[in-house]
């Protein structure tokens, strides 16, 4: 009953897991920090992109720390999320509901994504129009829908997957361990809710 | 109490057969539990609308939660038929077979999947050889609790049923075959097979496929803590993969 040796799966898996915190966690971190400029006044927003802009070497950070991970972490995700049959209408506990979730929200991020590349990243914007660009999205009733269920799907989906992560590289294996992580993980969603949706915010006001 | 038992079966045919509901009334007694329902429609098969109708199939063996066998969606959730106590559930009682499995006819599916998925990780210990061996190694009573917990597996494929990530065209193991896994990794003699156990682990439709969704271990029967061994295998599973790239 020897299998052949095909361990493709698990690798992308093992990666699709890790590229969710390392690169793509931390980027979410700095695109908040770099947004959450907007908080303090437009004119640090434009200085913050201006300066971004012209970092040094930004294409190729662009390409392998953003671009190829997130291609494999979306992919592999669309891939996890069409193979899987949800059923926490069944068996309703928690953490069904949370894994439910976080393929929910791995969806709205993705549909989200493919619109925010599109007309902002590769808008051909410079930076006082992205600001226009954001404001006319998110004043708009569907725009202001869309940007609010991507906050709360981005903060949640991080959080969630940290939770995720912790348990697919054998970080937390004790129930009790499991748990209180968990709750670990809520108070950090809503802190990054809480942030998010006040730079989102801030780009109207 | 009322004087009968609603009772609502998925039924099928045959394998390639589409299937369809069949309702039954029960005349009540107290503490009956699901398969003497079905044994009743052995003896009286009459549905509720008064029509003869072919027997319900369906399996079960010990009749005392042990074996498995009588595994079967009852009120959307996968248990035993054996144990499930008419008295305690919401009428009309739903029956459905596992969907995750082949149906075989009406209640029964082929569960042989399950096993498969043993013999992939090799749930067992080799002690075939040539000379008598003699007398295992001794265990510590520590180990042998966490092992008797595992032992406790009867293959009723409930963790199976309830997994989002194991489907009838999946690859994936199922939770159980992980658990049993842990369990003979840590036999004193069993472990000998470990790092096969990884491979199969690590290979096409192994432990990676669990997306943590946590079902397993709420839906088992045998209260067995999958989980845990679900996370700590990850961790041993990747430790081989970056061992086995530079002893390989
Ligand atoms: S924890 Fe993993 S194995 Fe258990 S039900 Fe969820 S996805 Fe399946
Ligand atoms: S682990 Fe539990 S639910 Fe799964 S097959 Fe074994 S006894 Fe059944
Ligand atoms: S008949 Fe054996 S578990 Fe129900």
């Amino acid at each position: 009953m020897s299998q052949e040796r095909n361990i493709s799966g698990f690798v992308l898996r093992k990666l699709h897991s890790l590229a969710g915190i390392i690169p793509l966690g931390l980027f979410l971190a700095f695109h908040l920090l770099a947004n959450g400029a907007v908080l303090l006044s437009p004119l640090h927003y434009l200085v913050v992109i201006q300066t971004m802009m012209n970092l040094p070497g930004l294409v190729f950070l662009e390409i392998f720390i953003i671009f190829l991970p997130l291609l494999l972490h979306a992919l592999m995700g669309m891939y996890i999320v069409v193979t899987g049959r949800n059923n926490p209408h069944k068996y309703g506990y928690f953490r069904n509901w949370m894994f439910f979730f976080q393929r929910l929200s791995g969806v709205i991020i993705f549909i989200f994504l493919i619109w925010h590349l599109f007309s902002i990243k590769f808008g051909g914007l410079d930076a006082p129009s992205m600001i226009y660009a954001l404001q006319g999205q998110i004043s708009s009733p569907f725009g202001m829908i869309l940007y609010i269920a991507t906050m709360l799907s981005v903060s949640f989906h991080f959080c969630n997957g940290l939770w995720g992560f912790a348990i697919n590289w054998g970080i937390l294996s004790g129930m009790r361990a499991q748990k209180y992580f968990g709750y670990i993980c809520i108070v950090l969603f809503v802190i990054l809710a809480f942030f998010w949706l006040s730079v989102m915010f801030g780009f109207v006001a | 109490m009322e004087n009968v038992i609603q009772l609502k079966i998925k039924r099928q045919d045959s394998p390639e057969a589409k299937p369809y509901w069949e309702e039954f009334a029960i005349p009540y007694k107290e503490n009956l539990n699901i398969i003497s329902l079905l044994q009743y429609i052995q003896q009286n098969p009459v549905n509720a609308k008064g029509e003869t109708v072919t027997p319900v199939v369906y399996e079960s063996n010990c009749l005392e939660e042990v074996c498995g066998a009588c595994s079967m969606v009852i009120n959307g959730i996968a248990r035993q038929a054996c144990s499930a106590l008419v008295d305690q559930l919401q009428q009309p009682i739903t029956l459905e077979p596992l969907d995750k499995f082949k149906i075989v006819r009406d209640l029964m599916v082929d569960r042989t999947a399950l096993f498969e998925a043993l013999t992939r990780v090799k749930a067992w210990v080799e002690i075939d050889g040539t000379y008598d061996l003699g007398p295992g190694p001794k265990d510590f009573s520590l180990n042998q609790e966490i092992r008797y917990n595992f032992s406790r597996c009867m293959s009723c494929g409930c963790c199976a049923q309830s997994c989002p990530n194991y489907t009838l065209l999946g690859s994936f193991l199922g939770p159980h075959a992980v658990g049993q896994a842990y369990l003979f990794n840590l036999h004193p003699v069993g472990k000998n097979l470990a790092s096969d156990r990884y491979e199969a682990l690590m290979n096409k439709g192994g432990i990676m496929e669990c997306g943590n969704s946590q079902n397993c271990v709420r839906a088992c029967p045998k209260s067995i803590p999958l989980t845990s061994s679900l996370a700590e295998l990850k961790r041993k599973v990747t430790w081989h993969a970056v061992k086995s790239i530079f002893v390989k």
